[in-house]
């Protein structure tokens, strides 16, 4: 039959049988992150969420993001490296039934590990054989194609044949099986189609039908049945392929009894094609193969395409359909040659169209709504077209209103062909089309006819735009400026804005805003047409982002949304301060070619990405895209320039070729936060099983497994893009991150300790999701640990402590040693010391007083006893313990008394207390006693003093001591025989101190020594 | 006529000392030894008044000697002879018993006028060994044993000993007599010595391994 000619749309569908009338729109969305390869051959869902792709190259698992190739565990190969033709969920949903050519197994997909099963059939050489698995919701069948079917054995893991399960007679040659709602089990073959009862274990079929039902009967023609579909109606769609012929579709009613034939609708540029499977999702029956994606058309009984593969934007350019399946949430997936697919069944509330057919290469300029339900589409030299909708938003043509606008057009006239604009004037009603060159059509409805005007006032310059004013008058703005406005009969000049007028738009208060293209945004009065305000672009970013503007609305009463060549500005009529929005502080895109508001006070743009709604209240930007039934925007033919709000409220946008209307309340609805799933974690590049994770509850590491990668995902395969993701890892840090790139969260050298990863998701409403959280410890390693630190440092501790004490130790021993030597020496010397000085003392009472010998033996005496003093001094000063001050003094009184007293020499010798804890060291001592000695025996010696005064005192590191005498004194300044005084002075510089004496013969002798300690 | 026992076991010191005491009048050297081995029986045979005991001789030093003769009830004035007057020593013979000490570096006029100063009870106290005596009459405020502690007076005279002041110096600085502060410092002697005796008498009581008829009465 010869389809009615649809102009307009090429993928509109109806579907007006006698239930509902239903038009269906298709949107395919490619999914190809990561995946592999293109040959897609099935695709699946576990229980968990994630979506399993059996491709040429293996499994891969996707989870919304990114894809995952399965098949290697831990670095062992689990699953056979070969490709995947079924993936089927088992009985438990967690578990996949993988069939990989000829060979099949159940994959864990929590695990991850793969069981194989065996074959047992007695078919040789089954690899020459096409096999399939089936699942009837209990049993899971193999089918080796025109030989036999195999039932799966549990206990045993094998598939074999069962015939208490399954039976068919030994010539069937069966093809594909299906269990029917009653139970029955339905084996196709090549001698037609029967079924099998469990209860009576038996087959029947139009050859064996004793209970001669009519069902079977019916069926008796059929005949080479390669499979066949049990639909939600209980009616067969049947292929039949029978060796001599091509294949063609039965249609059998079993409540009728009728059996039709069903044309399928191939690839028209392809010579071979075959349907080989029929599906059912939504209620829709499905027919798919080589070359072929059908859909059943109820209302004409047949397959028809119902895609446009020649449209990059809607269709899909594929050879193969391998699978349809539909995921828990009603997503439909398509597996094909070329790629994986979702494919999105568009509801009512959204429609696009392309106007190729009736403006051909001539541009669509806008939309005009002419009333309720009626719409008037104006293009660049093709004129209009007219278009009303239903409630469904189906599109009729209105072909018969396009011609009366156009009648009578003045003949030669081509100008009116160019429509710039269209308005309805509110006060009067009638249709202004605004044309190039200065022509106006203005169109009467009662009258059905036009006025072609080409008016002086606009001096010939192309008419741009048109709007109503506050009283329902129309103003129109051209090309060049001139802002004309309907003033009763005749049109008036109001103003010359010499820049093209984009948009006219008029406000309540009494004001009219013309946006114009270079010199900005103009506010002019209405009455008196006279320009109040012209906004216009600055350096400072105060002003409009650009002086061009291209759209105009206003968001409430006191805010204007101006769309300028980039950015979107918002001016605020009270304030009149006018704030940019660009791409760096929240707008989506960059470039915004229209506005329109809704009815709900929501922004709807049209962008260089798409359409993107803005909602002034939350200050929140969404966008929209193929998935939810709009366009994705992707070159100058699909971008839309200019939309507006039609009489019911929807929308409808357009841009050169295609326009879209839709219904702005049905996108109300957040997309609900879903709880996210982590998919994957990964040491350094190795995956970690997650199920061993999830029974153990946390993840175990070692000190130096510290680089991880965690990726996570929804899990949802619809609108999943608007959610935005945060995590977290406690312990490291206290802040919320947002997950920019790629939904998966890195962390690097993090030190031993206890951390939990979480991560939620939140909506465009702001709405968080639950966190899901994951425990991480980190053990530390045997150096990191606190005993270990602790022990290293007592260790460090003790062997300074150690070596310090040896360092004493050996000193010790070193003073010891100079004093035992010291000492020695001294008890050998000593002793000899004392009987010189005995014998000679002896002797020398013996002797006359006046013999020299008495003299020398006095000199022996004296010199010997000098020497006894001298070592007695070494051995004092040797000792370590008597380098206190206090000690020094004490054997300086002791001196003093030895040697002033036996001359009655009276003294005193004061110390301050402080000087306990002074310390002298070894040299020191012995130059400061020498240094004391000295002087005492100058005084006793030749001084002939009767008092002498001691004193030492310690004051801010410096001691001093004073010797005073009351001697007859002596000059300082003659040099002396002797060294005496030299060596005193000597003895000064080697302390490192000073020496002041004094001498008068009134006075006495003053010595004051200072040292510094 | 006072009469002298000496012992010094360097030969030459001895024969000069012997020499020396022969030669002052008021003074009979009665015998020379160069060990106390048989001292005992010395002391028993010689009675001197005075022993001059060599602290460092061999085989039996100078105050086991001084042990053997306390331990066996001879009061014989017993006097130490030794080089360093911070011998360790010196502080252990008068704890056991010594009456004082002699440093053998003294000029030998003076070595006459020490022997004679320690007979009477003077004997003299440098400041090294009054530190020792200090140190010990504060120890015996911890131990159980106390017998005599100093009193305030001779605390101070002790004090000024450890800080090298001589006798007259002491004098001045107490406002007390010369002969007060020799006689505060016999004192000190005589706490020392008794509480030595007691310890003495206390080591006697046990296995005595120097004697071989151990009289343990004291008179």
């Amino acid at each position: 039959m010869c389809p009615i000619r649809r102009l307009v749309i090429s993928i509109i569908l109806f579907l007006s049988g006698l239930s509902s009338s239903r038009a269906l729109e298709v949107s395919f969305n490619r999914i190809s992150n990561g995946l592999s390869t293109n040959f897609v051959n099935c695709v699946t869902q576990s229980a968990d969420g994630f979506i399993w792709v059996g491709t040429q190259n293996g499994l891969q698992r996707y989870d919304g993001y990114r894809f995952r190739q399965i098949g290697r565990v831990n670095g062992k190969q689990n699953i056979p490296a070969l490709p995947v033709d079924q993936a089927v969920p088992a009985n438990d949903p967690a578990v996949l039934i993988v069939r990989m050519g000829h060979r099949i197994g159940f994959l864990d997909t929590r695990t991850l590990v793969f069981k194989e099963s065996a074959i047992m059939s007695r078919v040789s050489e089954i690899e020459q054989h096409t096999i399939k698995l089936v699942r009837d919701g209990k049993e899971t069948y193999l089918i080796i194609f025109g030989k036999e079917i195999l039932v799966y054995n549990s206990k045993k893991n094998c598939f074999q044949k069962n015939t208490a399960v399954l039976d068919y007679p030994s010539d069937w040659k069966p093809t594909y099986v299906q269990r029917d709602v009653l139970g029955k089990i339905w084996i196709s073959g090549s001698r037609g189609i029967g079924y099998f009862d469990p209860s009576s274990k038996t087959f029947f079929s139009a050859q064996n039908n004793p209970a001669g039902l009519k069902t079977l009967e019916a069926l008796k023609a059929v005949r080479d049945v390669t499979h066949f579909l049990i639909d939600s109606r209980q009616r067969f769609f049947i292929n039949s392929w029978p060796f001599d012929k091509g294949y063609h579709i039965l249609l059998f009613n079993p409540k009728s009894l009728t059996i039709q034939q069903v044309t399928s609708a191939s690839n028209p540029k392809s010579n071979y094609h075959e349907l080989s499977s029929f599906s059912e999702q939504n209620g829709l029956i499905w027919g798919f193969g080589i070359d072929t994606f059908n859909l059943f058309e109820e209302n004409t009984r047949s397959f028809i395409n119902f895609f446009n593969a020649e449209n990059a934007d809607y269709g899909i350019k594929v050879n193969n359909v391998a699978q349809i399946f539909r995921d828990r949430d009603q997503n439909l997936w398509v597996a094909t040659d070329n790629g994986l697919y979702t494919m999105s069944l568009i509801g009512d509330h959204i429609r696009n169209g392309v106007t190729k057919a009736d403006f051909g290469k001539a541009p669509m300029m806008g939309i005009a709504p002419l009333s309720k339900n009626k719409l008037l589409l104006h293009s660049w030299g093709a004129k209009v077209i007219c278009l009303s909708y239903d409630e469904r938003l189906a599109l009729v043509q209105d072909k018969k209103l396009a011609e009366a606008i156009y009648r009578n057009a003045p003949a030669g006239d081509t100008f009116f062909d160019f429509v710039w604009a269209s308005e309805l004037e509110q006060s009067s009603g009638k249709l202004y089309l605004a044309c190039q060159a200065g022509r106006l059509i203005e169109f009467d409805f009662k009258k059905r006819s036009s006025r072609f005007l080409m008016l002086p006032v606009f001096k010939g310059q192309t008419i741009r735009s048109l709007a109503n004013d506050p009283d329902g008058n129309i103003w129109l703005g051209t090309h060049k400026g001139l802002l004309v406005r309907r003033d009763g009969d005749s049109f008036r000049l109001v103003a010359n804005l010499h820049s093209s007028i984009t948009r006219i738009l008029a406000a309540a208060s009494g004001r009219i805003w013309i946006a114009t293209v270079g010199n900005g945004l103009f506010e002019l009065d209405v009455k008196t047409g006279k320009v109040c305000t012209n906004f216009i672009s600055g350096d400072d970013g105060t002003g409009l982002t650009t002086n061009r503007v291209s759209d105009l609305i206003f968001l409430n009463d006191s805010t204007l949304a101006i769309a300028c060549s980039a950015g979107l500005d918002f001016l605020d009529l009270t304030t009149r301060k006018i704030k940019q929005m660009n791409v760096q502080n929240g707008l989506p895109h960059g470039v915004v070619t229209s506005l329109t508001t809704d009815n709900d006070g929501h922004l709807w743009m049209s962008t260089i990405g798409g359409i993107c709604r803005y909602s002034l209240i939350t200050n929140e930007f969404r966008n929209f895209d193929k998935k939810t039934g709009f366009l994705n925007t992707s070159n100058m033919s699909n971008l839309m320039n200019s939309g507006i709000k039609l009489l019911d409220g929807k929308i409808a946008m357009s841009g050169e070729k295609s326009f879209l209307i839709f219904s702005p309340d049905k996108f109300n609805v957040a997309i609900p936060v879903r709880k996210v799933t982590i998919t994957d974690f990964k040491l350094f590049d190795r995956y970690l099983s997650m199920d061993s994770i999830r029974r153990r509850g946390q993840v175990n590491l070692k000190h130096d497994e510290n680089f991880i990668n965690i990726s996570f995902a929804p899990l949802t395969y619809g609108g999943g893009g608007e959610l935005k993701y945060f995590y977290k890892l406690e312990g490291a840090s206290e802040n919320w991150i947002k997950s920019e790139y790629g939904l998966s969260a890195t962390f690097a050298s993090l030190q031993p300790g206890d951390y939990t990863f979480m991560v939620r998701s939140q909506n465009t409403a702001g709405e968080f999701s639950e966190v899901t959280s994951l425990d991480i410890s980190i053990s530390a390693a045997f150096y990191q640990s606190w005993w270990f630190i602790a022990l290293l440092i007592m260790s460090v501790l003790f062997s300074v402590y150690a070596f310090y004490q040896a360092r004493i130790k050996r000193h010790l021993e070193v003073f010891q040693l100079r004093e035992k030597v010291a000492r020695d020496l001294h008890d050998d010397v000593g002793s000899t010391l004392t009987s010189i000085n005995i014998l000679s003392e002896v002797a020398r009472h013996g002797l006359a007083d006046d013999s020299i010998a008495k003299q020398y033996l006095q000199t022996i005496g004296k010199n010997s006893t000098q020497m006894m003093e001298s070592m007695d001094d070494i051995v004092w000063n040797i000792k370590p313990d008597n380098d206190q001050l206090h000690k020094v003094t004490a054997r300086m009184r002791e001196y003093a008394a030895g040697t002033l007293e036996p001359q009655n020499i009276r003294y005193s010798f004061e110390a301050n207390d402080n000087i306990k804890h002074v310390k002298l060291g070894m040299e020191s001592r012995r130059n400061l006693f020498l240094i004391f000695k000295e002087a005492l025996h100058n005084i006793s010696k030749y001084s002939d003093a009767t008092l002498v005064e001691i004193t030492i005192r310690y004051e801010n590191s410096q001691m001093t001591l004073t010797i005073s005498d009351n001697g007859k004194g002596f000059d300082p300044g003659i040099p002396s025989d002797g060294n005496g005084l030299l060596n005193m002075r000597k003895r000064t510089e080697l302390l490192k101190g000073s020496i002041d004496i004094l001498s008068s013969s009134k006075a006495g002798t003053c010595i004051c020594l200072k040292i510094p300690v | 006529m006072i009469r002298i026992l000496l012992y010094e076991d360097n030969t030459q010191l001895r024969e000069v000392l012997s020499i020396l005491l022969i030669g002052t009048p008021g003074y009979e050297l009665v015998g020379a030894f160069g060990n106390c081995r048989n001292i005992l029986e010395e002391v028993t045979r010689f009675n001197p008044d005075v022993v001059l005991m060599d602290i460092d001789m061999p085989i039996t030093s100078g105050i086991d000697g001084l042990k053997l003769l306390r331990a066996n009830g001879m009061h014989c004035k017993v006097l130490m002879l030794t080089v360093f007057d911070d011998n360790q020593n010196i502080f252990e013979a008068i704890r056991s018993g010594a009456n004082g000490y002699i440093l053998k570096k003294t000029p030998p006029d003076k070595l006459i006028d020490f022997i004679r100063d320690a007979c009477s009870g003077g004997a003299p106290m440098t400041s090294s060994v009054a530190t020792q005596v200090l140190n010990m009459f504060a120890q015996n405020h911890r131990s159980k044993a106390v017998t005599f502690n100093l009193s305030n007076r001779e605390q101070d005279v002790l004090n000024l000993l450890v800080d090298g002041y001589s006798y007259k110096l002491i004098a001045d600085k107490l406002f007390i007599s010369l002969d007060t502060v020799r006689s505060h410092i016999k004192k000190i002697y005589d706490k020392l010595q008794v509480n030595s005796k007691s310890e003495a008498v206390a080591k006697t009581l046990r296995v005595d391994n120097y004697t071989s008829d151990a009289d343990t009465s004291i008179k």
